[in-house]
């Protein structure tokens, strides 16, 4: 057999085995060939898309990547891929990659109405200094900002991290990822003290019972849900359980489907809750060790703009909940109050959205009280047309499964819950049922959030590239978190601003009112990704403001941009992602990128060459500081404290925060690289090798602090596929908080909820803090009340249908890359109306007709779609994706968010449909 | 060469029917086959996209065949700079 016919045997092999696998079918045993190839150079890497973060192999050859595989090292996807994962290559490769930074130019100089024209990178970064300059002496470090990724390298968001809070002094830096998992961050921290899964995806085959919540894992982690799918097939005692708001992939397999109204999954919780307390199911012993119950308040708005000086006419009805809510009558059950009265309820606590108290068992329990199977199937039944004694029994095994003791559970859930205006809410509740019977923290046992992006975990949530963040979960308003990271980056003390800056969805209502006037977007496309998109491109395009977007392919963000500058792609550069299950991987350079793009990396560290101490570390004005114990309300001059630390002012940021004596040590060229290139070291003209430097300096502050990763060189051992942190003594950590797995759990304590954020509590009530006297939980989480509460907009006489958006499994986010690739484009060329047909046929909408989707913010045309072979919407919902620019749905979804993590809902808001 | 698998749907009952009109059709290879449920994994070869998508449209089409799609695909060596001339329209 020739080398050519046995490479296209393995793909057939392969792509056969993928396939099968994909769509819950069995492949036989040994389906996957071992593959030699011709010459072509192959090394490991991961895929660039989603969260799951699967292995895959790269095959190189003249500079140019030849093939992608699926690894069949690599734990977590054992060899598949889906069909996004076989795009790895192509996404490199699509016509129009920018090449050349481009300037918005009129008569021969920026102006903000001018065309792009390609310039040099000196001229790029000339006005982009000139532009920081002029708003950074105008407004001071709030007048700044970064909009970064959860899909950042590691070390991209380290230095994007360490530019703008440790060199400018602000904190206005937050990534996509606030759309994707805050809230589940929020709950994290809540609830455990410390951020991300005890968990693992071995929990996968390890459980017997497998609950989907908002997450559909057939298109959006398809590679685990292949492993599921293999676990449901072989195994005739395991049960899924989907819960959705609409029949999706997933429903095909699951054993039970559960269509729920939008919102109405904080009441189911309660009822399972409700029903493990009455039937005696809760882990005495486990609760009593290991648990405490807390609460907090429930007036806390819905995380719009506390105003309506910036909403259109219609906007105004829905934007004044955010001052009062008139409870329905389900609130004022479900709140254990007088449903015959009328309930207005100031929201007074928006503010103040996150604080809580603890709780009595006794109160935890009549708190559960109103949530019996009658009041929740009444109120949360998704589909009109289904029986209402077929959805009670359907709730009532829901709740059997999580209270059976001989039953092992896992909980996954995606941006169902998390896009929520009470995302961390129902997060806590998640933990509340799995904390109440014992079933956390235990192999193939756990509440466990997916994550969406490839780093959203390894980077914006690990380097804490947020508005409130520091490396290793610290925030900047606690002092002795600034103190620390101070020391490490070796600043004078108080050079780290304490107030939190704006999260990406202020940042946008920022530039419409003129509070923050320079932007830089990287790795992301946040003018097509943020709800309420017409403020915000209005604001860009007409505002005084100066809008940088560094990216691979023109996206929407670039044409509203002034200036785009031509980034690295994936292999293009070195690069470390962090998935889902806490494992950090990494990958080596593997081609140059073309023309004049450069890393993301590479564009950080020249431009803060370009500003001395003396401009930046003076006496600055922050509004607000005043209240955090600074004189003045100004970051005080730490020039002199700098001085005596040996910097002199002239000292460019470049100096101090990159090409440190410590991270010069880091010698390129370095063995690790197999002869490999690096261009961002050899663009930037230096002997020190960048990713390794950044990511060693960033991986000190979490060492020993529960954060342990393993070195850098481990990562590129050819045994090793990614490592789950904490990484302690070369070892890795598959379940944390559980004493027989974990290193940080105390000998002898069983199980340890070490995390230590939110550890010293007030004693309440239901009605609020009774006792303010704090008592320590110290190894203890925290079971949370939390009740249901209705969304901000729901549907009415005029707008009168729900409106869900999400992804489709061929396309990536905005489809800035995926729409690039010819196989992915022609699967699913535009975004589709998802419409039921009862509801179309009112509306006189036929298969394949144009119709208007219209909310109070805006409105766009979609192509109708009856087929139901992927989604299948009940009466009174309407389900669009959001990766197609051409049908621009954030321009209708409502900027609403939780008011505890600022997350987006993008599930929820009021719409109407007519014909085009 | 462009591989890449689809998965067909067609009954219990008209199975080996469906394999052989697949097998019939040029390029395609019937890989796996589900007897109890009337699934097919097919692997077709094409030369471009045009092609694969033709054929997708002609599997789709078969008496024996309920429903057909792609689920993953292979584009390999040539890495022909293939794009898919987006529409963009930022007034829509």
């Amino acid at each position: 057999m020739s080398p050519r016919s046995t490479r296209r045997e393995f793909i057939k092999a392969s792509l056969a085995a993928a396939a099968a696998s994909t769509v819950g079918l069995p492949v036989p045993a040994g389906a996957l060939p071992v593959f030699q190839e011709e010459g072509w150079s192959w090394d490991k890497g991961v895929c660039r898309f989603c969260g799951v973060g699967c292995g895959i192999r790269i095959a190189t050859k003249d500079g140019r990547v030849k093939a992608v595989q699926g690894d069949p090292d690599n734990p977590v996807n054992r060899g598949l891929l889906c069909v996004k994962g076989y795009a790895n290559a192509e996404i490199l490769y699509g016509e129009d990659r920018l090449t050349r930074p481009l300037l918005r130019i009129k008569d021969g100089k920026f102006d903000k109405q001018g065309d792009f024209f390609p310039v040099s990178w000196e001229q790029a970064f000339d006005e982009m200094e000139r532009q920081f300059r002029r708003v950074y002496g105008e407004l001071g470090p709030t007048g700044v900002g970064i909009m970064g990724s959860g899909q950042y390298t590691v070390q991209e968001g380290y230095a994007a991290v360490k530019l703008l809070k440790a060199g400018w002094r602000s904190n206005n830096i937050d990534p996509n990822a606030r759309h994707c998992m805050a809230s589940a961050v929020a709950a994290f921290m809540q609830v455990f003290g410390i951020d991300e899964p005890s968990g693992n995806y071995d929990d996968i085959e390890l459980t017997d019972t497998m609950v989907l919540w908002g997450a559909n894992m057939a298109e959006m982690h398809p590679m685990l849900w292949a492993r599921i799918t293999d676990k449901r097939l072989a195994t005739p005692d395991y049960r899924i359980i989907n819960l959705t708001t609409f029949g999706n992939r997933c429903s095909d397999l699951a054993d039970v489907e559960i269509l729920f109204k939008p919102n109405t999954d904080l009441a189911i919780w309660n009822y399972i809750a409700r029903e493990i307390v009455k039937t005696g199911a809760v882990d005495r012993d486990f609760v009593d060790k290991f648990c405490v119950f807390a609460t907090g308040p429930y007036d806390i708005g819905f995380g719009m703009r506390p105003t309506d000086d910036f909403a259109g006419a219609a906007e105004r009805d829905t934007q004044s909940r955010e001052r009062e809510v008139v409870l329905t009558r389900e609130e004022a059950i479900a709140q254990g109050k007088d449903p015959g009265a009328s309930h207005r309820v100031p929201q007074d606590n928006t503010n103040s959205a996150g604080k809580h108290w603890l709780l009595s068992y006794e109160q935890f329990e009549k708190a559960l009280e109103p949530y019996t199977l009658d009041f929740v199937a009444e109120l949360s039944k998704g589909d009109s047309e289904e029986p209402i004694d077929a959805y009670q029994e359907k709730l009532k095994q829901l709740a059997d499964v999580y209270a059976d003791r001989a039953r092992k559970v896992v909980s996954f859930w995606t941006m169902g819950f998390n896009q929520h205006t009470r995302g961390t809410w129902v997060n806590e509740q998640a933990y509340m049922v799995h904390l109440l019977t014992g079933k956390q923290a235990k192999p193939g046992s756990g509440a466990f959030s997916l994550t969406g992006q490839p780093s959203a975990c390894g980077t914006a949530r690990e380097v804490g590239t947020f508005a409130h963040r520091l490396p290793a979960d610290m925030v900047v308003d606690n002092p002795s978190h600034r103190e620390r990271s101070e020391t490490v980056w070796k600043l004078p003390a108080k050079t780290l601003n304490p107030k939190v800056g704006s999260d990406v969805t202020k940042m946008m209502r920022d530039l419409e009112d003129g509070s923050i006037k320079w932007v830089w977007m990287q790795v992301t496309n946040l003018f097509q990704s943020t709800a309420n998109a017409n403020h915000w491109i209005k604001a860009a395009r007409e505002m005084d403001n100066f809008i940088v977007v560094s990216d691979v392919y023109p996206t929407l963000s670039g044409k509203v941009a002034d200036l785009i500058l031509p980034s690295a792609i994936i292999f293009e550069k070195w690069g470390a992602y962090g998935n889902s299950e806490r494992r950090t991987q990494m990958w080596r350079e593997q081609v140059a990128p073309p023309g004049e793009a450069r890393s993301d990396l590479w564009q950080m560290m020249e431009f803060s060459k370009r500003f001395r101490l003396q401009d930046v570390w003076g006496r600055r004005p922050v509004p607000g500081l005043r209240e955090e114990g600074f004189e003045g309300g100004f970051l005080p001059d730490v020039l002199e404290q700098a001085k005596a630390m040996g910097y002199s002012p002239e000292d460019s940021l470049y100096a101090v925060l990159f090409a440190t004596p410590g991270n010069l040590r880091h010698k390129w060229p370095d063995p690790v690289a197999r002869g490999r290139e690096n261009h961002t070291a050899i663009h930037a003209g230096i002997d020190w090798f960048p990713e390794k430097a950044l990511f060693e300096e960033y991986a000190s502050f979490g060492r020993g602090h529960g954060h342990d990763l393993a070195d850098f060189d481990t990562y590129y051992r050819d045994d090793v596929r990614g490592l789950r942190w904490p990484v302690v003594d070369g070892k890795e950590t598959p379940w944390r908080f559980n004493e027989d797995y974990d290193p940080y759990a105390r000998r002898g304590s069983g199980f340890d909820f070490y995390g230590p954020a939110g550890k010293s509590l007030a004693q309440g009530d239901l009605g609020g803090i009774t006792n303010p006297e704090p008592v320590s939980l110290e190894g203890k989480a925290k079971i949370f009340f939390r009740p249901y509460a209705a969304p901000p907009e729901i549907p009415d006489s005029e707008y009168n249908l729900w409106l869900s958006t999400g992804r489709v499994l061929e396309h990536w986010h905005s489809g800035s890359m995926t729409r690039r690739v010819a196989e992915l484009h022609a699967a699913v060329p535009t975004a589709l109306l998802y419409i039921h047909a009862e509801d179309a046929k009112q509306r006189n909408l036929a298969e394949n007709d144009l119709a208007w989707i219209e909310s109070r913010r805006g409105k766009i045309q979609a192509r109708v779609t009856l087929r139901g072979d992927r989604n299948r919407v009940p009466r009174g919902l309407v389900f669009v994706p959001w990766f197609d620019e051409g049908v621009f749905i954030n321009k209708v979804t409502l900027d609403a968010t939780c008011p505890i993590s600022k997350q987006t809902d993008f599930k929820k808001c009021a719409v109407k449909v007519y014909k085009a | 060469m462009r591989l890449s698998a689809i998965l067909v749907v067609s009954t219990p009952q008209k199975l080996p029917q469906c394999s052989q009109e697949l097998e019939a059709l040029p390029g395609i290879e019937v890989y796996y086959s589900y007897p109890e449920s009337g699934r097919i994994i097919a692997i077709q070869e094409t030369q471009s996209v045009r092609a694969q998508e033709e054929n997708l449209r002609q599997i789709q089409s078969l008496p024996s065949v309920l429903g057909a799609q792609l689920i993953c695909y292979y584009h390999d060596a040539d890495l022909d700079a293939s794009t898919a001339g987006i529409e963009r329209n930022l007034d829509s």
